[in-house]
């Protein structure tokens, strides 16, 4: 029953569709046949203040006895039109080209500048230098020898014990037996030895340094020369342990 | 030979033995009880002959609180304990105006901020209100009520236990409070050892109640201010002042840091320095000193920037990088 209702349906669709169909080609059969054809023109003055307007000229000339930096800027214009602009122009881009345009001149000035961009965003100013000036030693580039002897004749004996113990630092370092770091404290290079004999020793001579040098001990010469001596022959054990 | 030139600088310097042995002492009481937890009481200890208090931080269960009241036995003095909760008010702490029917006038009763010692327990489970309420007390060791000044006791030490402030109901403490904290003492489990020797111990049946009444105290209060002030005579070089400033300065201008360690730091680095030198029977301090003690005072007087935070870096790593930065004086 369904498929004769809908058979039925279809036939009357298919009837209706072929008389509308008839009916437009009849009307247009007729209009064709009465209508004269009237070929219109120009108005030739008209066409002429048209030709003369400045708003109907889409062809730019370029004068060719421009400077190269007024060409270059005509050149740069016309691609950015063409670019963003060709069968396209609207606000939405007009307004991301300037935005673009600014962030990149921030972004160069600040750079310029040489100032963090976290910085600008976060509340914490830009870290000022320290007030004071901090002195670092390389004992690789200190001519030792030559310092111990001057401050012997200054009788200078604490600063004489530093430069001894900073000379067995020195040639532990070049025996590669400890490895030298600024922040390294003397306990570290204690841990560092692996010879037991000469870590001991290396021990003592650490605590006699301390003494003197961080403990503001004074010292005699008796007891300056038989520190000598010991500074002496770690470094003789150290020429063995090499 | 080394020993001979050893025994002669050390002539005409104070004899810090007594102390290293009163130390020794008090470590053996608390051992009687706790297991473990060396470097904590050592670090108690060092806050106590230097003048400063101590912030406890550790998850629940790791024996703060038991430490810090059996540090307080050992020393015959003035104890109480607050458990600091979220309703505290100030007056709870340091007292309040109570009026007075037969002599028609207000008495101040003294809250149990009037101590030698103070256990604060939980200290940050009470709001902002009652924290601000420490502030003056810590720094001054004095309070004033009613515009009448009233003056603490010598010695006075404030413990405080907190819990990490990720965990429920905690409050994060004012920075002007935290740099009053001497030492920020991070509190780790136990290990496996330890762990083991205190399951042995419970097995066994031992009585907490019953063993904290066998500890002992070890010192006066007199005798610790003598000992705090042998402390005052260690000898620091000027090298080493200069470099406890240029360690706290570093903090200042460091990028990782959106806020550095105040002056107040640098006094508690080069103060608690003295008082591990003593600790350990030594005259005079050493970097060594400095350093180990760094990132306990350092660490919660500084603010990481969000980035550092989002990075996983901690307050300890970024302490640790300035050490290593900063050049050992020799």
């Amino acid at each position: 029953m369904k498929a004769i209702i809908s058979q039925l349906l279809a036939g009357i669709a298919f009837c209706l569709l072929c008389s509308t169909g008839t009916s437009l080609y009849a009307q247009d059969s007729l209009a064709a046949g009465q209508v004269p054809l009237v070929v219109r023109l120009p108005d030739p003055d008209k066409l002429e203040a048209m030709r003369a307007d400045k708003d109907f000229l889409y062809h730019e000339v370029v004068q060719q006895d421009d400077s190269f930096w007024k060409q270059l800027r005509h050149k740069i214009g016309r691609w950015l039109e063409e670019t963003f602009y060709k069968g396209r122009a609207s606000g939405f881009w007009e307004f991301l080209i300037y935005v673009l345009l600014t962030v990149i001149v921030v972004f160069v000035f600040v750079k310029m500048q040489k100032v963090g961009l976290s910085e600008l965003i976060s509340r914490k100013a830009a870290p000022a230098p320290l007030p004071y000036h901090v002195v670092e030693e390389n004992i690789h580039e200190l001519a030792l020898d030559v310092l111990i002897e001057e401050a012997i004749r200054k009788q200078e004996l604490r600063k004489a014990i530093r430069l001894h113990y900073l000379q067995s630092l020195k040639k532990l370092t070049d025996a590669h037996l400890i490895h030298w770091l600024p922040g390294k404290t003397n306990r570290s290079y204690i841990a560092e030895i692996q010879h037991p004999a000469l870590r001991r020793e290396f021990e003592q001579l650490t605590s006699m340094f301390e003494y003197v040098w961080y403990g503001g001990a004074g010292l005699g010469t008796e007891l300056f020369d038989t520190a000598r001596n010991e500074f002496m022959q770690f470094d003789n054990l150290i020429k063995q342990h090499a | 030979m080394e020993e001979e030139v050893l025994t002669s600088v050390q002539e005409n310097k104070t004899d810090y033995s007594s102390l290293h042995q009163a130390i020794r002492a008090i470590k053996q009481e608390l051992h009687q009880i706790i297991v473990g937890q060396d470097q904590l009481i050592e670090l108690l200890l060092v806050a106590m002959l230097a003048d400063g208090h101590v912030l406890i931080e550790g998850v629940p269960g790791v024996a703060k609180t038991l430490t810090a009241k059996l540090l307080a036995r050992t020393v015959q003095a003035d104890f109480s304990r607050i458990q600091f909760t979220p309703d505290l008010m100030p007056s709870d702490v340091l007292g309040t105006s109570v009026f007075h029917p037969g002599t028609a006038t207000f008495d101040f009763k003294k809250g149990p901020i009037f101590a030698n010692i103070v256990l604060i327990d939980e200290i940050n489970r009470a709001p902002a209100k009652t924290q601000a309420s420490l502030f003056e007390v810590m720094e001054e060791q004095h309070i004033t009520h009613d515009g009448t000044l009233y003056t603490l006791a010598a010695p006075f030490v404030v413990l405080a236990t907190q819990n990490p402030v990720e965990q429920e109901g905690t409050y994060r403490l004012p920075e002007a409070q935290l740099d009053r904290f001497m030492f920020k003492v991070l509190v780790d489990y136990p290990s496996l050892a330890e762990e083991i020797n205190i399951l042995e111990m419970q097995h066994r049946g031992a009585d907490l109640k019953q063993d904290l009444e066998r500890v002992q105290p070890v010192l006066s209060s007199e005798q610790l201010l003598e000992l705090r002030q042998a402390v005052q005579a260690v000898h620091l070089d000027r090298k080493l002042i200069e470099y406890i400033a240029q360690l706290v300065g570093e903090t200042r201008v460091s990028k990782s840091l959106y806020l550095g360690a105040s002056p107040r730091a640098s006094i508690a680095l080069m103060n608690s320095s003295k008082a591990l030198a003593a600790l350990r029977g030594r005259g005079f301090v050493t970097p060594e000193d400095i350093q180990e003690l760094a990132p306990t005072v350092l660490r919660h007087r500084i603010l990481l920037t969000p980035e550092r935070e989002m990075e996983g870096i901690t307050p300890d790593d970024v302490v640790k990088q300035i050490v290593q930065k900063i050049e050992v004086p020799r």
